[in-house]
């Protein structure tokens, strides 16, 4: 579209943005024009760009041009006016689940001229991955809304809206529409739905690099293709970080349908990557990852910036560091706040306002302030510990610098020695720009068996356009016949037909020849249940009077009796009893406690990092430019007088015979869960050889077997055992993989609908209707052992748990490497922390129920007469 | 390999503890069995939750062998018998008037417990003692919940207790029988069902029910 009124549109966009001192990019100008042309893309920007604007301003621009073209108001004149409005427009969005009306009309009043006629329904779906995002997001694209004078209205919906808002958006849908992936899928669970998604001209993805690869994305992909379907000329738009992938990223976005372009914003950011480095290395410990070690430096590294971000890479980290600060300074008291995914939704909206207002001197925080709006009083990023990745380091890194010109600056800080080396090489992979891709899902039936339910209790669905539909996208291009009928089976009869489900209903054919959801019970548990993709088994943590301080792991809690003390959002709790999916908790004095240990808290070392620090150690010559490598150098020499320094040439392998048995450490550096596999893999292999036991432990950096017998260790030997044939099968052999996918299945069963968790609060109504995933694992496995969801969970277990794409590809790299084998006298530096930290320690063994249960019944024997 | 039971005196009576989470009382050729949670499978099921048909009719085969390998003449339910209300056409309903038929001889007493409130007396009772009060059988009494009663000894169900052993051994949950002061608490008798943990006290005595045998374990109190 080039007519005039487009460029009339545009041009008071320019004299708009110029009226605040602000011009637009190329990339945006780019964005708007493309929309306009009615094509579809993926904005490469890093946050603070003006990415939004980029995505935001195209159907902007078009309402403008169609809606009267000679009607509008030269705006340069009123820029003033128009800042004034968005102030207006961010006050009342202080609480815009809660009233949106009172602003939205006051705004509704404020820009619309009188004779401008509100366009009716629904235009633009602006989805974003955080429901935190969504409040902010609407200030921003209210802003130029209103400063352009189109009357349109923009709201939220997500999990916190209220039902009756709900209700009033089914009934009158604002033009544009922030949501969350599940509560887009929602949308769908509407009959009424059709009607007002048809109008839809624009979908916006925000922050797609976040959805790719998770089960959110995929959901997400069947929803934008149902769009689709209802609107063949819909236009979606991506915005994303930078990935390596970013081809592939647009088509998953795209799915068959269309083509797509990509735009990128051409910021050349400089990242400075620093670090503070232990005065003395030697007393620096080998291992752990807690690293209270630096508290004084990182203190004297807080106070000399007006506000600091101080990243961990776990929760129980930042719950750590947040006391260490408290008790250092006790003055800091009020302005340290901790921040993580735990903590309860209002408390971070809170922390978050005291962030942007310049009240804090620092918030310790996980990635749960990755993403999101910028904070521009952040003066200073910390991160505790290795960032793991370097695209995560530059996502982190980026939330400092917002002045124009700036460098984004990082300060590591590492918790043990080995830690200096990955900050030098995330610093060389950084610069390199060598992030990490994030690969797609495919063919997570738990996702489409869910998917065709939602549209079941909607508008229905017709079998032969719905697999069609289902297979224009890229998670399910590759779904067969069977697999389609399969899950068609699971959602009419419960299972295959030669199965015995007798009386199953969920979802039937109708009158009218659609499949719909059996009735209106089905439909709305339906739609309770989908907003479970992310969270876990969670419980709530709340005070005696009943307000709300987070959430923690059900099997933290379980572990817990009444009266224990546990330390949580900063503070030490004493639980008081549980009732209804609730921990009811007061303050305790207690001082030293237990702290949560969320699950999945830690990720595993990159490939692209552990590339780099294998890379770095191999290559002395590089050792000066670092001041970590020379702080570093006196170990790296115990190392290689010892035993040897890993490198990309060699294989290093070191035996040391202790009181404990035959050790024999191996590093492959391919993080921790695949050397965790490949750990499995040697050792089922040997212990196939000739019966024996292994001890197996893995971090980052490699792994160690430990058998009480000696372990027969040649070149041969090894690289018979690190074979890549039979992998998967022998794999599969070595590692406890009912245990493994039982746990795997959780998340199945949930989507799938397979488990009901029912609600904190209505957990009553639906009692009789929950029993654990563990049991209905038990069950699918004894009597439907061809169920595809059990097999779902043993493929998911190959791809996330054990990681079989990177083990394979480490196997395949590893055969052409030399092995070299040391012998050194004692733990070396790199072996120590494999030592000291057999806390993941798995047994191969193959004793019986009996002879486990006599042996944990010793156990206790032994702990009731200590305790006696 | 034949399951070894675990046997206990308890108020002069000897009791015998069977793997299978049932305890037989000799001197009746009694069995006693707690919260079998029938029909569980029926009403997901009916709920849209696909569980396939199966555990059910396991447990059923498991009565039968136990009842018929210990020469039992009266099998008790000591409530929660059914997970809930059932409906014509469950399978389940038609499975236990078939089994019921096959065993004319046993007679069938079942006190009912919180899941079996709601479920209309009068079908069963064509069936099965169906018993709204606990049953007093000196120098026991039959009921659903664990509390001390004054005319006995109370043997009962309904907390379906287990007990988690330290997770190195890979044991995990395992269900156990209770025995306390005032009564004993046996596991819950369906594969269906979940668990609580105990809270042990000094005194108790915790017996675990595994595949093959019944263990008795020290009871880890300070």
């Amino acid at each position: 579209m080039t007519h005039p009124a487009a460029n009339e549109a545009l041009s008071k966009v320019e004299t708009w943005l110029a009226s605040a001192g602000r011009t637009a990019f190329e990339f945006q100008r780019a964005a708007w024009q493309a929309y306009l042309n009615h094509e579809s893309g993926l904005i490469n920007a890093p946050t603070g760009t003006g990415k939004t604007l980029a995505a935001w301003l195209g159907p902007v621009l078009e309402a403008l041009a169609i809606q009267h073209p000679a009607d509008l108001d030269p705006v340069g004149a009123d820029g003033t006016l128009a800042l004034a409005r968005r102030e207006a427009a961010v006050g009342a969005d202080s609480g815009p689940s809660r009233r949106p009306r009172k602003g939205q009309q006051h705004v509704d009043a404020d820009g619309t001229r009188p004779s401008a006629p509100r366009p009716a329904g629904l235009r633009v779906l602006w989805i974003t991955p955080l429901r935190a995002l969504a409040n902010d997001l609407v200030g921003n694209l209210r802003e130029p809304v209103e400063a352009l004078g189109l009357p349109w209205t923009v709201e939220v919906r997500t999990g916190d809206t209220s039902a009756s808002v709900r209700k009033r958006q089914r009934e009158k849908p604002p033009n544009a529409l922030i949501i969350t992936p599940e509560s887009a899928s929602l949308l769908l669970s509407y009959a009424s739905s059709r009607d007002q998604l048809k109008n839809l001209t624009c979908v916006v993805v925000d922050e797609w690099h976040e959805l790719l690869g998770t089960k959110r994305g995929v959901l997400l992909e069947l929803t934008l293709a149902h769009l689709r379907t209802l609107n063949p000329n819909l236009r979606i738009w991506g915005l994303s970080a930078t990935l390596p992938n970013l081809d592939e990223s647009l088509h998953v976005l795209m799915g068959n349908s269309s083509q797509g372009r990509i735009l990128r914003a051409n910021s050349d950011k400089r990242i400075e990557v620093d670090s503070i480095v232990p005065r003395d290395v030697s007393r620096f410990p080998w291992g752990g990852h807690m690293g209270a070690g630096l508290l004084n430096e990182v203190v004297a590294a807080i106070e000399t910036a007006a506000t600091t971000l101080l990243f961990t890479n776990t929760r129980s980290q930042a719950e750590l560091w947040y006391r260490s600060l408290v008790e250092k300074r006790l003055d800091w008291l009020t302005t340290v706040s901790l921040h993580h995914g735990s903590i309860d939704r209002k408390l971070r909206a809170r922390i978050e306002q005291a962030l942007k207002s310049g009240e804090l001197r620092c918030v310790v925080c996980t990635s749960s302030l990755d993403l999101g709006v910028d904070f521009p009083q952040v003066e200073q990023v910390i991160q505790i510990g290795s960032p793991k990745g370097v695209g995560r380091l530059i996502q982190r890194a980026g939330r400092s610098g917002h002045r124009p010109g700036a460098a984004s600056r990082i300060l590591c800080v590492p918790t043990h020695a080995w830690e200096l080396v990955e900050i030098a090489a995330a610093r060389v992979a950084t610069e390199a720009k060598r992030m990490e891709a994030r690969r797609p899902l495919k063919l997570a039936l738990d996702v489409l068996i869910q998917h065709m339910v939602t549209l079941a209790a909607g508008p229905g669905f017709d079998e032969k356009a719905l697999l069609a539909e289902v297979r224009s996208t890229y998670a399910y291009a590759e779904l067969n016949d069977s697999e389609w009928n399969w899950a068609l089976d699971f959602v009419t009869r419960g299972g295959s037909a030669l199965q015995g489900y007798p009386q199953y209903r969920r979802v039937t054919r109708a009158a009218d020849g659609l499949m719909r959801t059996a009735d209106q019970t089905i439909a709305r548990r339906h739609r309770m249940a989908i907003g479970t993709i992310s969270s876990d088994t969670e419980m709530i943590v709340k005070w005696m009077n009943g307000s709300r301080l987070g959430t923690v792991e059900e099997s933290f809690i379980g572990r817990l009796k009444p009266g224990d003390d546990f330390g949580f959002a900063g503070r030490v709790l004493r639980l008081v009893q549980v009732k209804d999916m609730t921990a009811y908790v007061r303050t305790s004095t207690a001082r030293r406690t237990r702290v949560p240990r969320w699950q999945g808290g830690r990720l595993p070392l990159s490939v692209e990092l552990a590339d780099s620090v294998l890379d770095m150690l191999g290559h002395p010559d590089q050792w000066p430019q670092h001041p970590e490598m020379q702080a570093i150098a006196p170990l790296l020499e115990v190392q290689s007088r010892w035993s040897a320094l890993p490198s990309k040439e060699a294989l290093l392998v070191e035996q040391v015979q202790s009181r404990e048995g035959a050790h024999l450490f191996v590093y492959p550096f391919c993080g921790r869960l695949a050397n965790e596999g490949i750990a499995t893999l040697v050792a089922a292999r040997w212990a196939r050889e000739s019966p024996q036991t292994f001890s197996v432990g893995a971090n980052d950096y490699g792994f160690e077997l430990l058998s009480a017998n000696p372990i027969d260790v040649s070149e041969a030997r090894l690289q018979a055992a690190l074979s890549a044939d039979h992998l998967a099968a022998d794999l599969l052999a070595g590692v406890n993989l009912g245990e493994i996918s039982r746990r795997q299945f959780r998340d199945i069963a949930r989507i799938a609908g397979l488990v009901f968790q029912g609600f904190p609060g209505r957990g009553k109504s639906t009692r009789q209707i929950q029993a654990s995933s563990s049991l209905v694992f038990d069950v699918l496995n004894n009597y439907d052992p061809d169920n595809l969801l059990l097999r779902q969970s043993r493929l998911e277990v190959l791809q996330a748990q054990l990681e079989f794409v990177r083990i394979s590809s480490a196997l395949e790299r590893l055969a052409a490497r030399r092995i070299l084998i040391t012998t050194p006298p004692r733990f070396t530096p790199l072996a120590f922390p494999l030592w000291a930290s057999r806390l993941q320690t798995q047994m191969v063994s193959t004793e019986s129920w009996q002879q486990r249960i006599e042996r944990a019944a010793q156990q206790l024997e032994v702990q009731a007469s200590r305790a006696a | 390999m034949r399951p070894e039971c675990f046997d206990i005196e308890v108020q002069g009576e000897q009791l015998r503890l069977h793997p299978d989470r049932a305890v037989l009382w000799p001197a009746r050729s009694t069995l006693i069995v707690a919260d079998p949670h029938f029909g569980k499978d029926d009403i997901f099921r009916r709920a849209g939750i696909a569980l396939p048909r199966g555990p059910a009719i396991a447990d059923l085969q498991r009565l039968t062998e136990l009842v018929t390998e210990h020469a039992c003449t009266r099998l008790v339910v000591l409530g929660d018998f059914l997970h809930g209300v059932t409906q014509t056409g469950d399978s389940f309903l038609h499975a236990f008037r078939v089994w019921r038929q096959a065993h004319g001889g046993l007679t069938v007493d079942i006190v009912v417990g919180n899941h079996d409130r709601r479920e209309s007396a009068r079908v069963w009772q064509q069936l099965v003692g169906w018993h709204t009060r606990p049953l007093v059988e000196p120098p026991f009494v039959l009921a659903h919940e664990p509390a001390a009663h004054p005319q006995g000894y109370v043997l009962a169900g309904h907390v379906h207790p287990v007990m988690r052993l330290r997770r190195r051994s890979g044991a995990g949950r395992v269900p156990v029988f209770w025995q306390r002061r005032d009564y004993l608490v046996l596991p819950s008798f369906g594969s269906m069902t979940g668990g609580a943990n105990v809270a042990v006290e000094l005194g108790d005595q915790l017996f675990a029910a595994g595949p093959e045998r019944v263990i008795r374990l020290p009871v880890p109190v300070a």
